[in-house]
């Protein structure tokens, strides 16, 4: 058998059978561009709950005041708990100004003295920003002397847990019932085509064409037309995404974007979905009994 | 060359043969006659084996009914040329890719493919039609290109299967002239037909089909 027949045929099936291929590329793009618009969806919804989850910090309250010593050795120690990323001191009078920022009034107006503590700021590591995660760091922190309390948003981590894993489920299954659509929807469409091709086929087979060789042209041509309808599909969506959802995103400062990586990968999935799409086909057309109806 | 042994073919609860036998040897011109619905196409599937008896063997070539696998088919019928009575070309490419296709199942080198198909279509007569669609020819047309494909691997034997049923009498005889030259060439012509004229023209074996087995007509 010769690469360089199978490949021509394969290209020639396109020539030969342009509106079949036209429907089966026009499939193959409407079922990536639903499937692709859908991971994006998904992808950027991860993003923005990341994005909540990096914005939630330990703050540590100490008992007492702490020398500048102290205050290292604390750096120090706080910065080695696995999961910690960043440690910042607020002195009693950097506390005062976050006070007067925040509520508009000083100290000096009522008090003679500052009450606020020193504290710390801890910022989480990603990866550990989940409620179990923060919770086990908020402990070791705890049991640390001149700690007297930390203090961060448990029930938001608590809520964007639940919320993140039911929608990761909702996602996988309904990414699934997608993905499966577009492999049956795809398949059909090429059932069809091999159908209207089935008298060439067993024509093949009665002059000594091996399965092979009759199978292996149809599934180079469906990937070619899968990948041709990944490119379309891709195209549109970097159309939308360029034209409608970037200026929008900027206008609600949430980063939604599309990777050159996902435009890759749907081009690779439009192949794999041509090629899965025509294995089922045409075994169907090939795997015909050897005793025949007479 | 070609052998069938107690051959019982069964379709529907319904013989079609029954304990034939036959032989048929080397480079013979062979007509098979009978009824209309007889067997005669049956016979010539047992041949290239589109179907397999129910029960016994038949032996063609190297190849046996009762051994052959599913793979080793394309390969015996490389061996045979087959001209269907409905053509059977490939409809979506010309006349030379039709002909071309079946060396290229065989892997053939293209050079060896270009030329080997002008001689073929040169022999039909059809050098100037290489590059017609399978619906811009005429029946007679047709024909020739299905003769070309059939012979173009130099099968040791030729199944037509009433190849001139669907010709007028001109285009049957430009195509019974090509089975003769093909026959004294050493092929083994073995052809389907209910045209009985045909019989009394040419000379070669009659095998006729009836009661579910093989009588060779004197």
């Amino acid at each position: 058998m010769s690469v360089s027949y199978t490949l021509k045929e394969s290209f020639a099936g396109f020539r030969r059978n342009r509106s079949a291929s036209l429907i089966t590329v026009f499939t193959v793009s409407i079922s990536l561009l639903l499937l692709g618009v859908f991971v994006i969806i998904t992808m950027n919804f991860a993003t923005f709950v990341d994005q909540i989850r990096s914005r939630v910090d330990l703050e540590v309250f100490l008992s007492s005041e702490m020398s500048e010593s102290q205050q290292e050795g604390m750096t120090r120690i706080l910065s080695n708990i696995p999961g910690v990323e960043e440690v910042s001191f607020i002195s009693k009078e950097d506390a005062a100004k976050i006070f007067k920022q925040d509520f508009g009034e000083s100290f000096d107006d009522i008090l003679d003295d500052n009450p606020l503590p020193q504290s710390y700021r801890l910022s989480i590591q990603e990866g550990y920003n989940n409620a179990d995660s923060v919770q086990i760091i908020a402990a070791r922190v705890e049991k640390l002397q001149m700690v007297e309390s930390v203090h961060y948003r448990k029930q938001l981590l608590q809520l964007i847990d639940r919320r993140a894993r039911a929608f990761g489920y909702a996602a996988g299954f309904i990414g699934m019932i997608l993905a499966l659509s577009a492999i049956i929807l795809v398949a059909n469409t090429i059932r069809l085509t091999i159908y209207a091709k089935r008298h060439i086929i067993r024509t093949m087979k009665l002059v000594g064409a091996t399965s092979m060789l009759i199978r292996l042209p149809f599934l180079i041509e469906g990937a070619f037309h899968g990948i041709i309808g990944g490119v379309i599909a891709s195209l549109l969506i970097d159309i939308v995404f360029t034209f409608f959802i970037q200026p929008l995103s900027e206008d609600l400062l949430v980063n939604i974007g599309v990777s050159f990586g996902f435009y890759i990968g749907l081009i690779i999935a439009g192949g794999v979905l041509g090629f899965i799409g025509s294995v089922i086909s045409i075994g169907r057309f090939l795997k015909e009994a050897l005793v025949q109806h007479v | 060359m070609i052998e069938f042994h107690n051959v019982r073919l069964t379709f529907a609860s319904q013989d079609i043969f029954d304990h034939a036998n036959l032989v048929i040897s080397e480079g013979e011109f062979v007509y098979v006659i009978g009824e209309t619905g007889i067997g005669k196409s049956s016979f010539l599937r047992l041949l290239y084996m589109d179907t397999l008896p129910t029960f016994g063997r038949v032996r063609i070539g190297g190849y046996d009914s009762s051994t052959i696998t599913r793979h080793q088919i394309p390969f015996l019928r490389r061996t045979i040329g087959i001209v269907f009575q409905d053509y059977r070309l490939l409809e979506d490419r010309n006349v030379f890719e039709n002909v071309a296709f079946a060396l290229h199942v065989t892997g053939a080198r293209h050079q060896i493919i270009a030329s080997k198909v002008h001689r073929l279509l040169a022999e039909v007569g059809l050098s100037s039609k290489e590059f017609a669609m399978p619906d811009d020819l005429s029946g007679g047309e047709k024909q020739r290109v299905a003769i070309a494909r059939a012979l173009v691997n130099d099968p040791v034997i030729l199944l037509a299967d009433e190849p001139t049923g669907n010709l007028d009498p001109a285009a049957s005889r430009d195509i019974l002239a090509i089975f003769d030259r093909i026959n004294k060439r050493g092929t083994a012509v073995i052809m389907a037909t209910h045209d009985y004229s045909l019989l009394a023209q040419r000379p070669g074996r009659v095998i006729k089909i009836q009661n579910c087995n093989f009588y060779d007509v004197v």
